[in-house]
C-alpha cells in the first residue's frame, strides 16, 4: 500500500515540476522550488515504512527541489544561485512563522477537536526546520557547482544530473540527520536512517533525470 | 491576542512580497504565489475567533495571492497573470493530493503524531476540496474583474478593491458552503461567510500600498 502511494507521490511531484516549467519557465521553476521545500517541511512529520525502509515523508518533494534546481542551472547558469538559496531560506522561515502563529491562535469553540489536531500536527519542530534549511542550502550550493562544472566539461544532462544528485543528496542527508537526530539515536540506528534516506533520494533523483531531459527540450 | 496574530501575519506577508520582488522582480511574485498557495490551504483547516467573528485563518495568504495577481496584471499584463493563476491552481491541486496521500500512508508503529495527522485531514477533507474549488473560481474572477475595471479606471485602489470584493465574496461563499453546509446551523454558516468576507476586505485594502509601491518601481525584464 505505502509503496503504491509513494510512487503516486513521486509521479505527482514530477508532473508538477514539468507543468511549472512548461507554464511559466524560470518563474515556474522558482515557484516550484519554494513549493517543494515548504510542503516537504510540512509533511515530513509522519514516518512510514516503504520498500522495507523507515523514512519520513517529504522525500519526493525534497528531491524534486534539487531536480528543479539542476534544471535551473542547466537553462540559466549559476549566476543567481545564492539569491535562490536565500529565497529558499526566507520562504522556509516565513512558512514556519505562519505555522507557529497559526497554531498559537486561540482556538474557536466551533470546531474544537479539529483545531486541537491542527495545533498538534502543524506546530513546527524548529530543530527539524533549521536542520532542513541548513542541509538544503549547503547541498543546493554544492549541487549547482557540481552540475555547472560537469556541464562545462561535458554538456550531457544525465551525467551532470546524476553526479550532482549523488553528491548533493549525500551531503544533505548527512547534515540533516546529523543536526536533527544525532543525540536521539545510537550510531547504528543513525547509520541505518541515513542509508534509507539517501538510497531513496538518490533513486528518485536518478529517475528524475527523465524529467530534466524532457523539460530541457522545451523552449 | 488573535488580532495581534492577524496583524503579524499580515506584516509578514507584505514583507514577503516586498523582499521577493526586490530579489527576483516578476519571478518573485510567482514565488510568493507558490508559497502562499500551500500556506492558504493548510491554514484554512483552522478557525479562530477574531472580534466575535469565526474566521478561517487562511485568508491572509489567500489575499497575498490576489495581491500578486493584481501586480502581475497591472505591471506585466494579462498573460503573466493567467500564468500565475494556472501555476497557483496546479500547485494547490498537487498540494491537495500530497496532503491526502499523507493521511493515507500506513505509519510506522513508533510514529505517535500520525493518528492526529489522519484525524485532521480526514475530518477536514471537505475543507480541502472546498479550498481548491473556491481558489480556482475566485482567482479567475479576480483577474477577469480587475481587467474589466482596469479598462475603465486606471487606478490600483479601485481595481483591486472591486475585484477583491467580488472574488472574496465568491471565495467565502463557495468555501463555507462546501466545507460546512449541513454540518452547522444556517446562522453559523452566515456568520462564517460574512466574517471571512469582511476580514478579506480589510486585508485587501492593507495590501494596496505595497501594490502601489511595486507598481512604481522600475520595470526590469
Amino acid at each position: 500500500m505505502n509503496e503504491l502511494l509513494f510512487i503516486i507521490e513521486i509521479v505527482m511531484c514530477f508532473l508538477a515540476l514539468s507543468f511549472s516549467y512548461k507554464n511559466s519557465k524560470k518563474s515556474g521553476l522558482l515557484a516550484f522550488m519554494i513549493f517543494a521545500i515548504v510542503l516537504g517541511n510540512v509533511v515530513s512529520i509522519k514516518t512510514i515504512t516503504v520498500f522495507n525502509l523507515d523514512v519520513s515523508l517529504g522525500i519526493p518533494l525534497y528531491t524534486s527541489l534539487f531536480l528543479a534546481f539542476n534544471m535551473y542551472v542547466q537553462k540559466y547558469g549559476k549566476e543567481d544561485i545564492l539569491k535562490i538559496i536565500s529565497m529558499v531560506v526566507i520562504s522556509s522561515i516565513i512558512s514556519s512563522v505562519f505555522l507557529i502563529v497559526g497554531t498559537t491562535y486561540e482556538n474557536s469553540e466551533m470546531i474544537t477537536n479539529s483545531n486541537s489536531f491542527f495545533n498538534r500536527v502543524f506546530f513546527p519542530n524548529m530543530r527539524l526546520v533549521f536542520s532542513s534549511i541548513i542541509s538544503t542550502s549547503i547541498a543546493m550550493f554544492v549541487a549547482a557547482n557540481i552540475y555547472f562544472s560537469i556541464k562545462k566539461e561535458q554538456n550531457t544532462i544525465w551525467v551532470s544530473n546524476v553526479f550532482s544528485i549523488i553528491v548533493s543528496q549525500f551531503i544533505d542527508t548527512i547534515i540533516f540527520i546529523g543536526l536533527s537526530s544525532v543525540l536521539d539515536f545510537d550510531p547504528k540506528t543513525l547509520l541505518s536512517i541515513c542509508m534509507s534516506r539517501y538510497f531513496l533520494r538518490m533513486i528518485i533523483g536518478i529517475l528524475g533525470t527523465v524529467v530534466v531531459y524532457r523539460t530541457s527540450s522545451i523552449d | 491576542v488573535n488580532v495581534l496574530f492577524l496583524i503579524l501575519t499580515l506584516l509578514i506577508s507584505i514583507f514577503g512580497i516586498y523582499i521577493s520582488y526586490l530579489f527576483f522582480k516578476k519571478d518573485g511574485l510567482y514565488i510568493i504565489i507558490g508559497l502562499m498557495s500551500i500556506l492558504a490551504m493548510i491554514l484554512s483547516l483552522k478557525i479562530a475567533n477574531i472580534y466575535g467573528f469565526e474566521i478561517n485563518i487562511g485568508i491572509v495568504p489567500f489575499i497575498s495571492i490576489l495581491t500578486c495577481l493584481g501586480i502581475l496584471i497591472q505591471k506585466y499584463g494579462l498573460k503573466d497573470a493567467k500564468n500565475g493563476f494556472l501555476l497557483s491552481v496546479f500547485l494547490s491541486f498537487t498540494a491537495f493530493i500530497i496532503i491526502f496521500l499523507t493521511a493515507r500512508y500506513i505509519p510506522t508503529v513508533t510514529d505517535i503524531i500520525a493518528v492526529n495527522v489522519e484525524d485532521l485531514i480526514i475530518t477536514n477533507i471537505r475543507v480541502l476540496v472546498g479550498f481548491v474549488v473556491s481558489l480556482i473560481v475566485s482567482e479567475y474572477l479576480y483577474i477577469y474583474v480587475y481587467r474589466l475595471i482596469g479598462r475603465a479606471f486606471d487606478d490600483i485602489f479601485i481595481s483591486n478593491t472591486l475585484a477583491g470584493i467580488c472574488s472574496s465574496l465568491i471565495f467565502s461563499v463557495i468555501l463555507v458552503a462546501i466545507s460546512y453546509a449541513f454540518k452547522f446551523p444556517h446562522t453559523t454558516i452566515m456568520t462564517l461567510t460574512l466574517g471571512r468576507f469582511l476580514f478579506s476586505l480589510f486585508i485587501l485594502i492593507v495590501h494596496v500600498p505595497i501594490m502601489y509601491y511595486i507598481d512604481r518601481m522600475k520595470k526590469v525584464k
